[in-house]
């Protein structure tokens, strides 16, 4: 080493070129750091640092794992790529955009020579991500990604800076015993070269700036109509759509009058959570048990029912249909549920079997989770028990239940729908439930008291004969029943209005 | 040599330009505050998806098209699993909508959709721990579906075998959920005004 190549190296510049090895002539991040000619880790670290944008790499890498983690922090710490299926495209872009992020920030780290690309891509991708993504991280990524990006974009290797403001300025006598002096001349011919053409180093800086402002004014053209196709259903990048779910069910509310009471049993059996339905063969009695029978959970029949329910006709066994029964059935009083129905297997009495009929409505099915209606009262307007259906499972295979319509209910005295999925319960409460418009309602067990008497419906306790009797008393006046249980409902109704509802677990 | 620093480089290692940072930086600056008044304006509209995080959310009224509700889960803290109610309304608009999140001391608040201004959201997914509001009406509602069944929001469903609502439109009034995710494939939120203070 010899002296400074340069004439206007400051005297501190001169000394340390002249005691530095010869290799640090060369800026740092184009060679492989030289980790002996430091002392500790630290040290070498600095150096390594020193000689990239590493704060403005820094900062675009936390912007994107900020963006990344808002929508993703429940996949990532637990895994539930289910949450990922919700998230759909506008989460798709948060990734991709923190993904894309982090890349330039490692990249700005790895590779300096490109840093004004990088430092411009991540200036737009922060810019972007404030529609794209959480207003961009509530901010936060957006800025950091700006200025970790302008920081990047202003950091320059002091060799290369020196000579290129040099350049144009005071062309200093060249030595061409260096390759990387004859590189530097080359430069400046080309510095020189750009000035006769009137572009300076100014112009080109205004340049590359203005590139941000002119990507993101086209990303605002093309926002509106981006965000158009979201609507459509799950697509992921506007390319990959799943198609939903086809056919929708259309309730049909059939208001015709009949009252069906039912008993009340207030310890009926606690649903059992396991979403499993039991293979059991409902054995209903032709007439009216006064037991109520426990039906735990849902009461899958074992068997599927033939063409498995796929075009069920709502109207078709509406003529054999069984009628309620009024009657206060002695046996069934509080407190007392046995299992009446478990005695007697294979006895399936034709008359049920005529009534049973398909699904009421195509694509209507049931959960297996166990739910159960409780209210202080219902009043039914117009309420009938159109017969015994059954219904599909979601589970697999069929439910017998019980069928009823009214026009209108009422439900009041604090109305709670506890349902039991998972070992959990979520309750629903409401202090007055109003279905309207025709009301449709299955159920597994319909309880209550009629005028204090309690009554206890299940699809095998119900008669006929007497349901039809009473069909017949419902259609004339509105029914109240006190102390209202219901499992399993499954209700449609053209019009719901709640009162203060809460949803909780 | 141009400017006075020089002197204190080292000779291999690089300095921030802040003339350059500046070219750089304010007019980006100058696009984001763009940026965020046009969507304070509702012209602009944003996607939101959070997770991971329970946060509040309030609005004085909500109304919804293609509504389905059934029970999930969301990873917590510590490996336990939080039930949720899971909420997939098509379209909404929400009135005086208000987000609080708080981290630690800070609580964020957002508040958007006053005056008049509904905030509208597409393909609204709300996964959330607790839900209230003061009046709820549904039309064409079925309760008890079978979760993998709903088709009121094509391309959402919950599990087959789990309980599960749905209804054609949906008018929540005073609506508060302690929310565990939510998503949006797009959020129109005028009025936009975000800060720290008191959660909703």
């Amino acid at each position: 080493m010899t002296t400074g190549e340069e004439d206007e190296d400051s005297p501190e510049e001169l000394v340390a070129r002249v005691t530095a090895p010869q290799h640090a002539r060369t800026p740092a991040w184009r060679r492989a750091p030289d980790f002996r000619a430091w002392s500790g880790r630290r040290a070498a670290f600095r150096a390594w640092r020193h000689s990239r944008p590493f704060s403005g790499g820094l900062l675009l890498v936390i912007a994107g794992i900020e963006l990344l983690a808002l929508p993703l922090s429940g996949v990532l710490f637990k895994g539930a790529l289910k949450l990922v299926i919700y998230i759909a495209i506008g989460g798709v872009f948060g990734v991709l955009i923190g993904i894309l992020l982090i890349a330039a920030g490692i990249m700005l780290w790895i590779n300096p020579t490109h840093r004004v690309f990088y430092a411009i891509a991540g200036i737009v991708l922060g810019l972007a991500s404030f529609p794209a993504s959480n207003l961009g991280g509530l901010f936060i990524a957006m800025l950091l990604a700006i200025i970790g990006g302008s920081l990047a974009f202003a950091w320059e290797p002091n060799d290369a800076t020196e000579n290129a403001d040099d350049a144009g300025r005071e062309p200093a006598a060249p030595r061409a015993r260096r390759l990387r002096v004859r590189r530097l001349r080359v430069r400046r011919l080309r510095v020189r070269r750009l000035r006769v053409r009137g572009l300076t180093r100014g112009h080109r800086v205004f340049s590359v700036a203005a590139m941000p402002a002119l990507l993101v004014a086209g990303m605002l053209g093309t926002s509106a109509h981006a965000s158009t196709p979201q609507s459509g259903g799950l697509c992921i990048l506007g390319i990959i759509c799943l198609p939903g779910p086809s056919s929708s069910p259309s309730p049909q509310p059939s208001p015709s009058p009949s009252p069906s009471p039912s008993t009340r049993t207030p310890s009926s059996p606690k649903p059992t959570p396991s979403p499993a339905c039991p293979p059991v063969s409902p054995s209903p009695s032709p007439k009216p048990t006064p037991t109520p029978t426990p039906t735990p959970g849902p009461s899958c029949s074992s068997t599927p029912a033939p063409k498995g329910g796929g075009s069920p006709t709502k109207g078709g066994g509406s003529s054999t249909k069984s009628s309620a029964s009024a009657s206060p059935s002695p046996g069934a009083t509080s407190g007392s549920p046995s299992s009446g129905t478990g005695g007697e297997p294979g006895k399936k009495p034709a008359k049920k079997a005529a009534a049973a009929r398909q699904v009421a409505d195509p694509g209507l099915t049931a959960p297996c989770a166990t739910s159960v209606l409780d209210a202080g009262s219902a009043t039914l307007t117009d309420f009938a028990f159109k017969g015994i259906v059954h219904v599909p499972v979601g589970c697999g295979g069929t439910q017998e239940m019980m069928e009823f319509t009214a026009s209108s209910a009422s439900l009041a005295g604090g109305v709670t729908v506890t349902v039991t999925q998972g070992g959990q319960n979520t309750v629903t409460t409401s202090p007055t439930l109003g279905f309207s418009s025709g009301m449709t309602l299955y159920a597994t067990k319909l309880c209550g008291k009629l005028a204090g008497i309690p009554l206890c419906f299940t699809p095998t306790t119900v008669s006929a004969v007497l349901l039809s009797t009473a069909n017949l008393l419902t259609s004339v006046l509105p029914i109240t029943l006190t102390n209202v249980v219901t499992n399993q409902p499954l209700a449609l109704a053209g019009g719901l209005q709640t009162g203060p509802l809460s949803i909780g677990f | 040599m141009p400017t006075d620093s020089n002197a204190k480089r080292s000779p291999a290692s690089g300095k921030v330009r802040w003339r350059r940072f500046a070219i750089v930086a304010v007019p980006s600056v100058a696009i984001a505050g763009a940026l965020i008044g046009l969507t304070a304006k509702g012209a602009i509209a944003s996607s939101i998806s959070v997770s991971g995080q329970e946060f509040l959310v309030t609005a004085s009224q909500l109304n919804g098209t293609g509504f389905e509700q059934f029970g999930g889960e969301v990873p917590g803290t510590n490996n336990s699993q939080n039930p949720v109610v899971i909420s997939a309304i098509h379209h909404a608009t929400l009135a005086n909508l208000c987000q609080s999140v708080t981290v630690g001391p800070v609580t964020l608040r957002l508040t958007a959709g006053g005056g008049g201004n509904l905030v509208s959201a597409d393909n609204l997914v709300v996964d959330a721990s607790g839900q209230t509001g003061s009046v709820a009406t549904f039309h064409n509602i079925t309760i008890g579906q079978d979760a993998g069944t709903l088709t009121e929001d094509p391309g959402t469903a919950g599990t087959p075998g789990g309980f599960g609502q749905q209804a054609d439109s949906i008018t929540i009034d005073n609506l508060v959920q302690h929310t565990w995710l939510t998503t949006a494939g797009t959020f129109t939120l005028p009025g936009l005004s975000i800060g720290f203070g008191k959660s909703c």
